[in-house]
C-alpha cells in the first residue's frame, strides 16, 4: 500500500470509528468492521470485531461481520487450499482445507472435507481432530452427552493414530477433567509423561487430580449422562450466560420499557420475552399478569423448538417462524438465552417482522 | 411420493425429507445416512403437536409453514392437510432458497394426493 492509499484508508476508518462511537451498538460496530474490510485493513477489522464481540455477546450482526472478516482474511488461503485438494490431494491437504472452513465458520463444508479426508486417508489423525473439535464446540454450547461422547470418541481415534501428539492428549485430558472423568484424564496425562516426563503443566494437573477422589464410574456414557443431568439441574448456570441475559434477568423493568418499541411492526399484537429458565421477564401490551398465560404457552413452544433442534443434531435453536393458516404469524428468536416471541396478525409481512425484531435486538436490547 | 422427496434431497444442502402424520406415522421418507427415520418422525411429531396446541391456545389457526433455524442447520415443516412435509437442511443453504424448493415439493405432493 502506498502512503496515499494508507492515509485515505486510515481517514475512512477514523470516520467510521467516530460514527460507531457516537451511538455504540452491535450494528454500528459491524458497519465499522465492513469499512475496515473494504479498505483492506483486516488487522483493524479483527481488533474491532473481537472487542465488539466481547462487549455484545451473541450479537447476530457482529457474528456475521466477523465471519465476513475471516472470509476476507482467508480468501487467498482458501483458494490455494482448494487448488491443492484438486491437483495434489493428500491427507494434509484435506486437513488444511477443513481447518480453513472451520475458521470461516463454514462448518458443513469443514465436516464434509474432514469426512472425505478420513474416507481416503483413514490413518491420518488430523481430520478426526477437526470433526472432534466441531463436535466438542457443540457439546460446550448445548451440554448434551451424545455430543460429548462423539467428540471424545473422535479424539480417542486420533490418539490411537498418534500417541505422541501433546496438544491432542492434553486437550483430551482437560475434557475428561471438565466432565468429571478423573481416571481417564490421568491416563492421558501419563501418556504425555512417557514422552515429555518433565512437562510442568502436565505434572501440576496430574498432582491436582491425584488429590481428588477417584471417578465413581469409568463408563464414559454414564459419566457424560451424569454430566448432562447436572447441567440440566443447575438451571443453566453451567451454561455460559451472556451479559444480555444476566442484565435483563436482574433488571426486567429495563426490558419492559423497551419492549413497546415492537409496536411499530405492522399487524403487531403481542410481544413476550422470557428469561433463560423460561420465566416471564416482560410482556406488551399489558402487564406481567396479563401476559402470564401467553408466556406459559410460549414457554412450551420454545422448549419444544430447542429440544427439536438439539435432537435433530442441528444444535442450538435460534429462530422460528410460524406462518398460520389465518395469515397470522408467530416469530420466536433466542438472543443470548433470552427468548423473544412476537405475535402478529395477518396484516403483517414476514420480512418486515424479521427486520424489525432484528433491529429491536441489535439497537434496543444490546444498547 | 418417494421420487419427489428424492428429487428434493438432490438440492445442495438438503440433508433429508419426510412426510409424516401428526401422530408420527411415516408416510414416505428419504433421509441421509446421518438421520434415522424413527427419530426424525418422533421428534417432528412432537414439534408439530406442541406447536398446534400452542397456536390454538394463542387463538390462532394451525400453521401452514414452520421454519426453524438453529446454529448448524434448518428444519422446515409444511402442512399438507393429510400430513406434514418435514425437511432438514444444512446452514449453507439460504432460507429463501430452502423455502422455494420445499414449497415446490409440497405443491407436487398435494397434487399427487388430489389425483389419488
Amino acid at each position: 500500500m502506498g502512503w496515499w492509499t494508507d492515509f485515505k484508508a486510515n481517514r475512512e476508518i477514523e470516520a467510521a470509528r467516530r460514527e460507531a462511537a457516537r451511538a455504540r451498538s452491535p450494528y454500528a460496530i459491524s458497519v465499522l468492521i465492513d469499512k475496515c474490510i473494504e479498505v483492506g485493513r483486516l488487522d483493524v477489522a479483527l481488533e474491532e470485531a473481537e472487542r465488539g464481540m466481547a462487549e455484545f455477546v451473541g450479537s447476530e450482526s457482529l457474528t456475521e461481520a466477523y465471519k465476513r472478516m475471516v472470509r476476507a482474511k482467508c480468501a487467498d488461503d482458501l483458494r490455494a487450499s482448494r487448488d491443492e485438494v484438486r491437483k495434489t490431494p493428500g491427507p494434509k491437504a484435506f486437513y488444511k482445507l477443513a481447518c480453513l472452513y472451520k475458521e470461516t465458520r463454514d462448518l458443513d463444508q469443514a465436516i464434509e472435507m474432514a469426512r472425505k479426508g478420513i474416507e481416503l486417508y483413514p490413518n491420518f489423525e488430523g481430520n478426526y481432530i477437526v470433526l472432534a473439535d466441531i463436535r466438542y464446540e457443540r457439546f460446550q454450547r448445548d451440554l448434551r452427552a451424545s455430543d460429548g461422547l462423539q467428540a471424545i470418541e473422535l479424539f480417542e481415534r486420533a490418539v490411537d493414530l498418534n500417541r505422541e501428539n501433546y496438544r491432542l492428549l492434553f486437550q483430551l485430558a482437560e475434557i475428561y477433567v471438565a466432565v468429571g472423568a478423573r481416571d481417564r484424564a490421568l491416563d492421558k496425562l501419563k501418556m504425555i509423561l512417557q514422552f515429555a516426563p518433565d512437562d510442568r503443566r502436565v505434572l501440576q494437573l496430574k498432582e491436582e487430580l491425584e488429590q481428588q477422589r477417584p471417578s465413581r464410574s469409568n463408563d464414559l456414557k454414564e459419566i457424560l449422562a451424569d454430566f448432562e443431568k447436572r447441567a440440566a439441574a443447575s438451571g443453566g448456570s453451567l451454561r455460559r450466560q451472556g451479559q444480555l441475559a444476566q442484565r435483563y434477568t436482574r433488571a426486567p423493568d429495563q426490558l419492559a420499557r423497551k419492549i413497546g418499541v415492537l409496536e411499530r411492526i405492522p399487524g403487531f399484537q403481542r410481544a413476550v420475552i422470557l428469561g433463560p429458565s423460561g420465566e416471564l421477564l416482560a410482556g406488551y401490551p399489558g402487564g406481567p399478569e396479563e401476559c402470564r398465560k401467553v408466556a406459559e404457552t410460549l414457554r412450551k413452544v420454545f422448549t419444544a423448538s430447542v429440544e427439536c433442534s438439539v435432537r435433530m443434531d442441528i444444535s442450538t435453536f435460534e429462530k422460528g417462524m410460524f406462518e398460520c393458516a389465518d395469515g397470522s404469524f408467530l416469530y420466536l428468536v433466542v438472543v443470548d438465552r433470552l427468548q423473544v416471541a412476537v405475535l402478529c396478525s395477518n396484516k403483517g409481512k414476514v420480512d418486515r417482522l424479521q427486520d424489525e425484531v432484528f433491529r429491536f435486538v441489535e439497537h434496543e436490547l444490546y444498547v | 411420493m418417494d421420487h419427489i422427496l428424492v428429487e428434493l434431497n438432490q438440492v445442495a444442502g438438503v440433508k433429508g425429507s419426510m412426510v409424516v402424520t401428526k401422530d408420527g406415522a411415516v408416510v414416505s421418507a428419504s433421509l441421509g445416512h446421518d438421520l434415522q427415520k424413527e427419530t426424525v418422525a418422533a421428534i417432528s411429531s412432537h414439534m408439530i403437536q406442541v406447536s398446534e396446541r400452542g397456536l390454538a391456545e394463542l387463538g390462532r389457526a394451525s400453521f401452514e409453514r414452520l421454519a426453524l433455524q438453529s446454529a448448524h442447520g434448518r428444519m422446515v415443516f409444511v402442512n399438507l392437510d393429510v400430513g406434514y412435509l418435514v425437511v432438514i437442511t444444512k446452514m449453507e443453504m439460504k432460507l429463501g432458497q430452502v423455502l422455494i424448493e420445499v414449497d415446490s415439493a409440497a405443491r407436487k405432493i398435494r397434487g399427487l394426493n388430489r389425483r389419488i
